[in-house]
């Protein structure tokens, strides 16, 4: 008879003990996991974000602030710069090639992005359209991914934007192709307002001007998925510039040489109310924001594991006093030391086991079944399939935790003295 | 069989060293079955204790089977345990997570094919009755059949020695009387010697052995409890 079968024998006889011991396990490793995935995803989101534009000229103000609107489509934009300094960036031996972006507008809380159509394959390459074409002719829009997921909307569709950033509703198909005839002619680029909406009293509507939808493009895996692209000159007419000086919120580069990112940075940042800014070194620093937030993350889940570890240890310390006789039995019938200290520290470590497994796969199975609504809601995309970075670690250092929570009152036990069990 | 020679064995109690055992030569023949009597605290437990090389001799020699357990490391005597000893408790202690048929495994060798391991199991829980309530837990048996299945669990391995101590303590006397003439009919059937401990004279007399400690240990008849009511009869193979 193998040691596993003792240890499973006491799993059988103390079902409720040890399935709460796996529970709160297989909990606190779906957490981690969870963690380790989203961090993953920010991480992996953040770079793979701003594409091969190193460099972001726009208003004055926050660089965090213009990269996370200019490439998340998070937050208001800075500002507007004129549309002249496109023509003069674009100009430049420095650049290999630029585009300027106008935003303030959204539909339901989904960004529409004024961008040449030239914009998606010259980042994204062939990717093909899920289904439809490219936006030509003012009025004309191709919608993102998850935006088209979570508004319920495809090609053929027709929509009314509204001015600002407006929370994301709950979609009502009927609603679609309503048109009202509000009018608004500000600049593009205007603060968020969360609180409008355009079916609610004060909301801000450009009803004159129905989007059409012509395409829904693939999942990228980039903010430009939670977003709709029209075209800049329709913008511009939305919003009454289609003859005035023109303006737009960005202007994203990508320089022909690192020499020139700089040359161009050094140049443009000292123009007047205008930044250009590295956009990598901005998103490094909003990661590092975020990296401080995940350390105090880690330090909660550090206390959820000890938690766990507490239940292992507490659940263990009470099955070792009734495996005390069976121990001093162990001995007498001649069993070897091994095999007793697998049979008293196999609980534990099955336990643990155990526990990894079912949360690690329970992270997965969340990470699997809530993807898609928390990259509709945050831009942070998981991927349930691999193993995160230093998930692999973890998963060690837990088993670690358990097989010494086990060790512990093993080692208790088998320091007893076998003999003094057994006086009638 | 066994050898024993100048073997004592002290307890350390209150910073006093007390001898409780003291054996200048006592020898058993294979497949003798003995009552070793005697009150209590007069070594009987301790000597069962050092025949199954659990205790190890302050000094002397003590030789079984041509193992001298006396000059054996620790490991080496778990191994010999395992191979040579069979253990009957009082308190049966089966280990109450698994069944009795596992109880028995426990105790068997790994040489042992499953098809010969089954049939094993089978021969000697039927032998004892229990055939139909071998997959049972212990607490599913009543004690007498508990007390069998522990019986089987030290005959399985077929041991040369049965070291049972005061196996029928806890059984009512009907009950006790049925184990007892089992354990004496099944060590007589595998050729194993058997050293059973008993306070029942009754029971005692089923054994073509009665032994008193006093006969061969020099420390429990120094100190002799007053209350003595065993006689020692036919002392079979003492020589102390």
């Amino acid at each position: 008879m193998s040691a596993w079968s003792y240890v499973w024998s006491h799993i059988k006889r103390r079902k409720l003990l040890c399935g709460i011991t796996i529970l709160a396990v297989a909990l606190t490793v779906a957490l981690f996991t969870l963690m380790l995935l989203s961090r993953d995803g920010v991480e992996h989101g953040a770079q793979k974000g701003y594409g091969p534009f190193e460099l972001v000229i726009g208003a004055e103000g926050s660089s965090s602030q213009l990269v996370l609107h200019t490439f998340y489509r998070i937050g208001s934009p800075t500002g507007n710069v004129p549309l002249a300094l496109l023509e003069e960036v674009r100009s430049s031996s420095e650049v290999e090639m630029a585009f300027g972006v106008t935003s303030g507008d959204s539909y339901r809380g989904f960004p529409i992005v004024g961008v040449d159509p030239a914009y998606f394959p010259s980042r994204y390459d062939d990717r093909k359209l899920n289904s439809g074409r490219l936006y030509r002719e003012p009025g004309e829009v191709v919608i993102g991914y998850a935006a088209a997921r979570a508004l319920n909307l495809k090609t053929g569709d027709t929509f009314t934007g509204s001015h600002g950033m407006v929370q994301a509703i709950e979609y009502d198909p009927d609603e679609t192709n309503h048109v009202s005839n509000d009018h608004d002619d500000e600049g593009l680029a205007h603060d968020s307002d969360a609180g409008n909406d355009q079916d609610r009293p004060g909301a801000d509507h450009h009803d004159s001007f129905i989007y059409t939808i012509v395409g829904v493009l693939p999942k990228l895996g980039t903010g430009d998925d939670r977003a709709i692209f029209t075209s800049m000159d329709h913008a511009w007419i939305v919003h009454g510039l289609d003859s005035g000086p023109r303006e737009v919120t960005a202007i994203i580069i990508k320089p022909a040489t690192l020499l020139g990112a700089s040359e161009l940075k050094n140049k443009y940042d000292e123009l007047d109310r205008v930044q250009a800014v590295y956009t990598s070194k901005a998103v490094a620093d909003v990661l590092n924001v975020v990296d401080s937030g995940s350390q105090l993350l880690l330090i909660v889940m550090g206390v959820c594991a000890m938690l766990a570890a507490s239940t292992l240890l507490l659940a263990l310390t009470s099955s070792m006093a009734e495996k005390k006789r069976d121990v001093g039995l162990l001995r007498l019938i001649g069993k070897p030391g091994r095999f007793i200290f697998m049979c008293l520290i196999g609980e534990g470590v099955a336990l643990t086991a155990g526990g990894i497994l079912l949360g690690s796969l329970s992270g997965r199975v969340a990470a699997w079944l809530f993807g898609d609504v928390l990259f509709e809601k945050t831009g942070i995309q998981l991927a349930p399939y691999g193993m995160a970075t230093d998930e692999g670690a973890f998963l060690l250092f837990a088993l670690a935790l358990g097989v010494v929570a086990s060790a512990i009152p093993a080692l208790r036990v088998y320091r007893i003295d076998a003999i003094s069990l057994f006086r009638n | 069989m066994i050898q024993a020679e100048g073997l004592c064995k002290s307890y350390r109690i209150q910073q006093n060293e007390r001898p409780i055992i003291e054996i200048k030569r006592w020898s058993v023949e294979t497949g003798e079955r003995i009552a070793l009597l005697g009150p209590s605290g007069s070594g009987k437990s301790t000597l069962l204790h050092m025949l199954g090389g659990v205790l190890k001799p302050d000094s002397g020699k003590l030789e079984i089977s041509g193992f001298d357990l006396s000059a054996m490391s620790e490991p080496e005597r778990d191994a010999y345990r395992a191979d040579r000893i069979g253990y009957v408790f009082q308190d049966f202690y089966l280990i109450p997570s698994l069944s009795i048929r596992q109880n028995v495994e426990l105790v068997l060798g790994k040489k042992l094919s499953r098809g010969e391991r089954a049939d094993l199991l089978e021969h000697y829980f039927r032998r004892v009755g229990l055939l139909e309530h071998m997959n049972k837990l212990p607490h599913k048996l009543s004690r007498g059949q508990q007390q069998r299945a522990a019986i089987v669990r030290a005959i399985a391995n077929r041991p040369t020695l049965i070291l049972a101590d005061e196996p029928t303590g806890s059984l009512d006397w009907e009950t006790a009387d049925g184990v007892m003439r089992l354990l004496l009919e099944v060590c007589q059937e595998n050729g194993s010697t058997l050293i059973t401990v008993t306070h029942d004279l009754h029971l005692a007399e089923l054994f073509p052995v009665k032994l008193h400690i006093s006969e061969i240990n020099g420390a429990g008849r120094r100190e002799q409890p007053k209350e003595n009511g065993y006689k020692a009869a036919g002392a079979g193979g003492v020589g102390a």
